[in-house]
């Protein structure tokens, strides 16, 4: 079972309290983009076999959006954080470079 | 309405443990900057309680309860609901909030005896060996939302949605049906 500490009430909710928002750190391309960027933010999306960066939201606690680190294949839970960021902390970077070396997702390694 | 001032609770069932549905209480929504020094000065003049700690419940004539970072809910008299909104309304007027009178949104149950967490177990995706007392769960009564708080080691305090209230009688008087009990716990 999936479960992640929600970063902003500290609750430890499984995947029944949380609803999917896909993949984490998308740009958005709207008006004035090329067709290539607005069909990338539209349709590409990573779907890695290992660390991947998703969107969750804690539906049935706090209600709010955060993020999470996590291997897809394993379900090991490197960390959450806020969602009012560009890019996963530091310190989660980290933690998946000593559990994952040599890891790559999109610009993040 | 009907006449409920006599009633002390509107339906109970009696299985390895109490569960009842209490008579209709007060409840305020409010949304808005819980760090700001006005709302906990609005507070502790008007509702005459301090603000809840992240996740808890203060338990006093006026209870408050910590839902999210930015909302909190005041649990009062049924009567005292639009009496307190007024208060609390002047008292923030020139600053961002949102109260909501949720109290017909709501119904509240009581489920107490020694097998109460058992009842959580069963029925929440929930640890309830972490459960402190005062502290407020949101989450999901198998089907629907809910949140709880223990108010004593054998004694808990739950509230869903109205609409939901009778699936969520039904769910805890079949969890409580005598020779069910798991004993886990």
């Amino acid at each position: 079972m999936l479960i992640f500490t929600c970063p902003y009430c500290g609750i430890e909710a499984d995947e029944t309290e949380l609803t999917p928002g896909g993949e984490a750190h998308l740009k958005r391309f709207g008006p004035g983009s090329s067709d290539e960027e607005f069909e990338g933010y539209l349709f590409n999306r990573e779907n890695p076999k290992g660390v991947h960066f998703e969107r969750w939201r804690h539906v049935y606690g706090c209600g709010k959006w955060f993020h999470a680190a996590r291997c897809t294949l394993t379900l090991e839970v490197f960390g959450t954080y806020s969602a009012q960021t560009f890019e996963p902390p530091e310190e989660i970077k980290e933690r998946i470079r000593a559990k994952r070396p040599g890891w790559k997702w999109r610009n993040f390694s | 309405m009907s006449d409920t001032s006599k009633k002390e609770f509107k339906r109970s069932f009696s299985g390895y443990v109490e569960i009842c549905e209490n008579m209709p209480t007060g409840m305020i929504t409010v949304r808005g900057d819980l760090n700001s020094r006005k709302l906990k000065s609005a507070f502790s003049k008007v509702v005459g309680a301090t603000l809840p700690k992240e996740r808890k419940v203060t338990l006093a004539e006026n209870s408050i309860a910590w839902m999210s970072p930015d909302e909190l809910l005041i649990i009062c008299g049924y009567d005292n609901v639009s009496d307190l909104m007024k208060k609390l309304q002047k008292e923030l007027d020139d600053q961002h909030h949102m109260l909501v009178n949720v109290s017909d949104a709501r119904a509240v149950f009581e489920v107490s005896g020694a097998a109460m967490v058992e009842i959580i177990a069963k029925l929440a995706p929930v640890n309830v060996k972490t459960l402190e007392i005062g502290e407020i769960r949101r989450t999901h009564f198998s089907q629907v939302a809910a949140a709880f708080w223990l108010t004593s080691e054998q004694r808990m305090k739950l509230i869903c949605f109205s609409s939901v209230a009778d699936y969520m009688f039904d769910l805890l008087k079949t969890s409580a049906v005598v020779n069910s009990k798991v004993g886990e716990f």
